[in-house]
């Protein structure tokens, strides 16, 4: 039995009270308080998220439909929900007047929906919105503008929404409620009782853009990841890295000569937070999610170290502690570092012959030749051993 | 006509007015809202450039003003309520009921310092061995908690590497305090030299935007402190971060080498600015004087007037309008004196 | 481009945002550049505070960048990394020096910048003491050109490897005499007069010139050795202190009282450095005692010259050692010579880049002041360039092989025009 494991909870490694006071970190994070609705929101599905980590974004309506909220998307056909053009943006491949527009249309949908709200599954999303908000705020002619291009574009009218939110954000709203009536598990050592050390990394554009108006808890101490970790039982831990960027940028990562940069900023948060030995990192970003989870199989390529701290969205993070099957709902095959060795440590249970099935128990499409040598080698795909 | 001054604030500044107006032969009554005498400096245990004791000075000028039989000196409370114009004022002390009749008053209500945890990237508060630079004169103290061994909070370990933050709270666009405290870059080297001198085998380094020790004597003490090998790299601490045991990180730019520099300290100190008093907007309101744009009271004309206020017959000295070493406020109190003085004789005239 | 294909910028973009393999292209994790504050380096901190210099002139240094910005060396390259004193005193403060560095050997501590500095930092005893730790503990590389000839001044006592017993060869078939107890004036030529070829000229004008004089002088030949000034510069202490104590013996034992040397390097070195080895001695340079024979009414100038000529100040005859006016004295002496100044004269002369042990180094071309400084000359419009040290003759011929139209440029040691000028027909 680990000798550390018998200190009690307050003293353990991170937030040792000698070193930290809690106190004030709760106070610092309250600084910034984000007024969140308790319902009536309009979920903006994301392109990245959807591609990636597909169950994140099914487990949303499933989430919302569960806490019985009012809440709609759109998807149907002919007014599809569009991308917010957030790669176009950063990959500076579009005018200002393009994201405006798309944006607009966006309010436009949610407010033909009749809500006020929109709550954004992506965070590069997010800041789209909030930087698109502002800039009306700033340019008083602006909104005479966008009104009459979109008119022209697609025959719509729109209007500024009341509340940018995130689905994180909402989750964050939730949060008690969904651990008082559905959690079945807590972020708990089952072995040792220990609290769970979660890393939070919380999107730049979340709080960094505007962290007074649009993030709860503000730059330095954001507390819409870590409020999740610590009210669902488990430990948030401060390391001298925390509020480094994953270092997707899609300048960085899209262009091939320029993810060294990606892989280099994920390392040197890999290496600030290795001594303090986190349990599991927590994120909002799809953007973060990807590089986080991704990266760290790169670095083990490129420099022999191992870190693999398994990497889950807070979408996950909740469906798992509501004992969701971690496969056919939470989807966690679909990510690079293995999220078992968590599971195991929570006391959730998984069947693991499910690794290689996708939605409906359809098998995932992989080429033989990588199925066959993986197998060969005695291991599934995220290198669990095959008994 | 009464010949009385009414005196806020019992620190250097407004000690040194009730001596000199005693000497003018004028009686003044000093109101401090602590329980004793000397306000900032009766703290401090040395004072720059020339290490003398602040206790000392502030036991020095207490003395005076005690002998002093034209002061009336009450500790322990406030002025509530100021009525009438000059120079037939009417304050109450207290819960109001004691009302004193006087002719001119004098603000003499200091600064407060910079609350550095509103400068969130350093983590004061929340990491304990992140100090300012008030709590690191009480460790560099004597007769301060630690007995003038410099100890960080964490685990009591006698310091090794200390960092110093200059400009924390001043200069900053962001916090809305656009001035320069003035008096910053000179306490922190002499924090640097004092730590140097307990402990020789520690390495003091200070992370600054300028060195600004510009009065008489603080040039040399800056020389002093590049001779004791305390290193100034020019670069302002960006953020900082904890490790497990306790370490402090930081991260800043050597801006002499173009390149980004991070270190591990085992305690850091922020040299915070000031910032106006926090009863300042109150007593602006309760003597119908104007506030400047940082927050310090306004002078009635800022080259030809510098203490007076933009109310006839109320005055101003020290701090209060704008951070000034203390031989400075020794000067104030001097020439607030003088203008009281001649105040109080020109209204003898016009009656 | 035809209608309708895409442009070839767009094909270039799609080839770089490849999605097929996403992590394809990932050579390596981009290193960190900060630099690392620890105390690792606290001992080449202590290597650097050698004894003779208070560690504490260095580290007063606040940065404010006038010793970059009248250092020569900016005058002759664009590097922004290149040498400057104040950087490489903070790397130094912070154990970050680069002993691998070119620059440590680049300075001619030409005293510039210690002339200019507010704060009174030496940095010529940095520098020096910089090259210190680079020889005595072993780190980065010594150019391999001042190592030979610190190998050959350490063997046989002249930077040339020369056999020592032909250091006097200069003198044959000259009315020079060896010093012997009771003779007035040592005559120190120094390395360079004693063997190069050009330079002999100048020690055999001198030599003419002092007999013309009548002067009772004498020379030591093989027995003395190099002064050492430019090994001490270049970081040899050792070396330095073997060759001061055989000089001072030799001189001691040959009861030499007054010294009289060419070079300005060994004028240096004899007047302010030997006393720290018990050598005390009258040291007086050339032009001083030039100087003080024609006031004396001793040389008699019966040829005139008719040429225009312009004088560089040595750094170490001039900054170092602040003899300006006696060399334009000679000069404006001898008849027929017309005195121009260069732009950057007396305190402000620029280096010939022969110091710090600058002349045994191969300097690049486009690089070189020596260069800079004959172009400056030429512009003045003198056909002669006088100077008065054998670093900057040696330094001034070879630009003059480089630069375009230096033919028209002359240059001369003002003892070489003073006995053009008495020398009868």
């Amino acid at each position: 039995m680990d000798e550390r494991q018998m200190l009690s909870q307050d003293e353990y490694l991170t937030m040792q009270t000698n070193i930290y006071d809690v106190e004030a970190r709760e106070n610092t994070w309250r600084r910034y308080i984000k007024e969140i609705p308790e319902d009536g929101y309009f979920l903006l599905p994301s392109c990245i998220l959807a591609v990636g980590y597909p169950a994140t974004e099914a487990m949303m309506p499933r989430l919302f439909d569960l806490l019985d909220l009012d809440w709609s998307w759109n998807l149907k056909p002919e007014s599809m929900c569009t991308c917010c053009s957030g790669i176009a943006y950063h990959g500076d491949v579009t005018t200002i007047e393009s994201t405006l527009l798309t944006t607009a249309r966006l309010w436009s949908l949610a407010q033909e929906a009749g809500y006020e709200t929109i709550a954004v599954a992506c965070i590069t999303s997010f800041g789209i919105h909030s930087e698109c908000f502002d800039l009306y705020r700033q340019e008083p002619g602006l909104k005479q503008k966008m009104d009459k291009l979109l008119m022209e574009a697609c025959g719509r009218k729109f209007e500024l929404p009341r509340h940018i939110l995130h689905v994180s954000d909402v989750v964050y709203k939730h949060r008690l409620r969904l651990r008082d009536e559905f959690m079945i598990y807590q972020l708990v050592d089952q072995d040792s009782g220990r609290p769970l050390r979660g890393v939070d990394h919380v999107g730049c554009h979340y709080n960094k853009l505007f962290p007074l108006e649009r993030s709860l808890g503000g730059a330095e101490y954001c507390e819409v990841l870590s409020g999740l970790v610590k009210a669902w039982g488990g430990k948030e831990i401060d390391y001298p890295e925390r509020r480094h960027c994953c270092g997707m940028g899609f300048r960085q990562c899209m262009l091939t000569p320029n993810r060294g940069f990606t892989a280099a900023s994920v390392n040197k948060k890999m290496v600030s937070m290795e001594p303090f030995e986190p349990d599991f990192i927590v994120t909002n970003c799809p953007g973060c999610q990807v590089h986080l989870d991704k990266q760290q199989w790169a670095i083990k390529e490129l420099k022999g170290k191992e870190y693999f701290i398994p990497v889950l969205t807070y979408m996950e993070l909740a469906g798992l502690l509501m004992g969701w099957d971690p496969y056919d709902i939470v989807g966690i095959q679909f990510h690079t570092v293995p999220v078992e060795p968590l599971l195991d440590k929570i006391g959730i249970p998984y069947d693991e012959s499910k690794t290689w099935l996708g939605k409906d128990e359809q098998p995932l499409p992989c080429s033989d030749e990588i199925v066959g040598a993986t197998l060969a080698a005695g291991r599934t795909m995220r290198g669990i051993p095959l008994l | 006509m009464e010949r009385k001054v009414l005196i806020l604030g019992g620190g250097v500044a407004g000690m040194q007015t009730a001596i000199a107006l005693n000497d003018l032969g004028i009686s003044s009554v000093l109101v401090e809202k602590e329980q004793e005498l000397g306000g900032r400096v009766k703290n401090y245990d040395k004072t720059f450039p020339f290490f003398h004791s602040g206790k000392e000075l502030v036991k020095e000028l207490e003395d005076r003003v005690r002998r002093a039989h034209l002061v009336e000196i009450r500790c322990g409370t406030t002025v509530s309520h100021v009525e009438g114009q000059a120079p037939h004022f009417q304050a109450s002390l207290g819960t109001g009921n004691y009302k004193i009749p006087v002719g001119a008053i004098v603000v003499a209500i200091g600064f407060e310092p910079f609350d550095a945890s509103l400068q969130e990237e350093y983590g004061y508060g929340i990491y304990k061995n992140v100090i300012t630079a008030t709590e690191l004169e009480h460790l560099l103290d004597p007769e301060g908690p630690t007995g003038g061994e410099i100890r960080r909070p964490s685990d009591g370990k006698i310091v090794q590497r200390v960092a110093i933050a200059f400009c924390v709270g001043s200069r900053n666009e962001q916090l809305g305090h656009n001035y320069c405290s003035r008096i910053c870059c000179s306490f922190s080297t002499k924090q640097a030299i004092e730590i140097k001198e307990r402990h020789p085998d520690a390495v003091v380094t200070c992370f600054y935007i300028d060195i600004r020790t510009y009065g008489r004597g603080f040039e040399e003490m800056y020389r002093r402190a590049q001779e004791t090998s305390i290193t100034y790299i020019r670069g302002r601490i960006a953020e900082c971060g904890v490790l497990p045991n306790g370490d402090v990180t930081i991260r800043a730019e050597d801006t002499f080498l173009g390149k980004p520099i991070q270190g591990v300290f085992d305690l850091v100190s922020l040299s915070h600015g000031m910032t106006p008093a926090l009863d300042a907007p109150k007593i602006a309101t309760m003597l119908d004087i104007d506030v400047a744009e940082d927050g310090f009271f306004e002078c009635r004309d800022k080259d030809l007037y510098p203490n007076d206020a933009t109310r006839e017959g109320v005055f101003l000295a020290g701090a209060a309008i704008g951070m000034k070493p203390i031989p400075d406020c020794i000067a104030d109190g001097n020439a607030v004196a003088a203008r009281v003085a001649a105040f109080l004789a020109e209204m003898q005239e016009r009656n | 481009m035809t209608i309708g294909s895409k442009p070839d910028w767009i094909k270039g973009i799609a080839k770089e945002l490849d999605y097929r393999w996403r992590y394809k292209g990932i050579t390596g994790i981009l290193p960190d550049i900060s630099i690392i504050l620890d105390e690792s380096n606290a001992e080449l901190n202590q290597a650097l505070a050698a004894e003779g210099i208070k560690e504490s002139s260095w580290v007063s240094c606040f940065q404010c960048g006038t010793c970059r910005a009248v250092c020569p060396y900016t005058q002759v390259t664009t590097d922004v990394n290149g040498l400057s004193a104040r950087r490489m005193l903070h790397e130094a403060q912070l154990g970050l020096t680069d002993f691998e560095s070119e620059e440590i050997w680049t300075c001619t501590t030409c005293d510039t910048c210690v002339d200019q500095c507010p704060r009174g930092v030496e940095i010529i005893d940095f520098m020096r003491n910089l090259r210190r730790v680079e020889v005595e503990l072993g780190v980065g590389k010594i150019p391999d050109s001042l190592r030979r000839a610190m190998t050959n001044i350490a063997s046989v006592g002249n930077p040339f490897g020369e056999t020592s017993e032909n250091r006097g060869d200069w003198a044959e078939h000259l009315p020079v005499k060896p010093f012997a107890k009771g003779t007035e004036l040592l005559y120190f030529p120094g390395c360079f007069l004693a063997y190069d070829a050009r330079a002999r000229k100048v020690a055999q004008a001198t030599a003419g010139i002092l007999e013309k004089a009548g002067v009772d002088f004498g020379i030591l030949g093989s027995q003395e050795v190099c002064c050492g000034e430019s090994v001490r510069k270049a970081g040899n202490e050792k070396l330095f202190q073997n060759l001061a104590q055989h000089n001072i013996g030799v001189f001691a034992e040959n009861g030499v009282k007054g010294i009289l040397t060419t070079s300005p390097h060994c004028y240096h070195t004899f007047k302010n450095e030997y006393p720290q080895f018990e050598g005390d001695f009258e040291v007086i340079h050339y032009t001083q005692y030039l100087a003080r024979l024609i006031k004396e009414g001793r040389l008699n100038f019966s040829k005139e010259l008719n040429k225009q000529v312009t004088y560089h100040d040595p750094c170490y005859l001039g900054r170092h050692n602040g003899i300006y006016e006696e060399p334009r004295e000679i000069l404006r002496s001898i008849p027929g010579l017309e005195l121009v100044e260069m732009p950057d004269a007396r305190q402000k002369s620029l280096c010939c880049g022969g110091g710090g042990g600058g002349i045994w180094l191969d300097t690049k071309k486009g690089e070189r002041l020596s260069d800079l400084r004959l172009e400056q000359a030429m512009e003045t419009g003198a056909s002669i360039l006088a100077v008065a040290c054998p670093y900057c003759l040696i330094n001034f011929e070879d630009s003059k092989l480089t630069v375009g139209n230096a033919d028209r440029i002359e240059i001369r040691d003002i003892a070489e025009l003073v006995w053009e000028s008495i020398q009868e027909s």
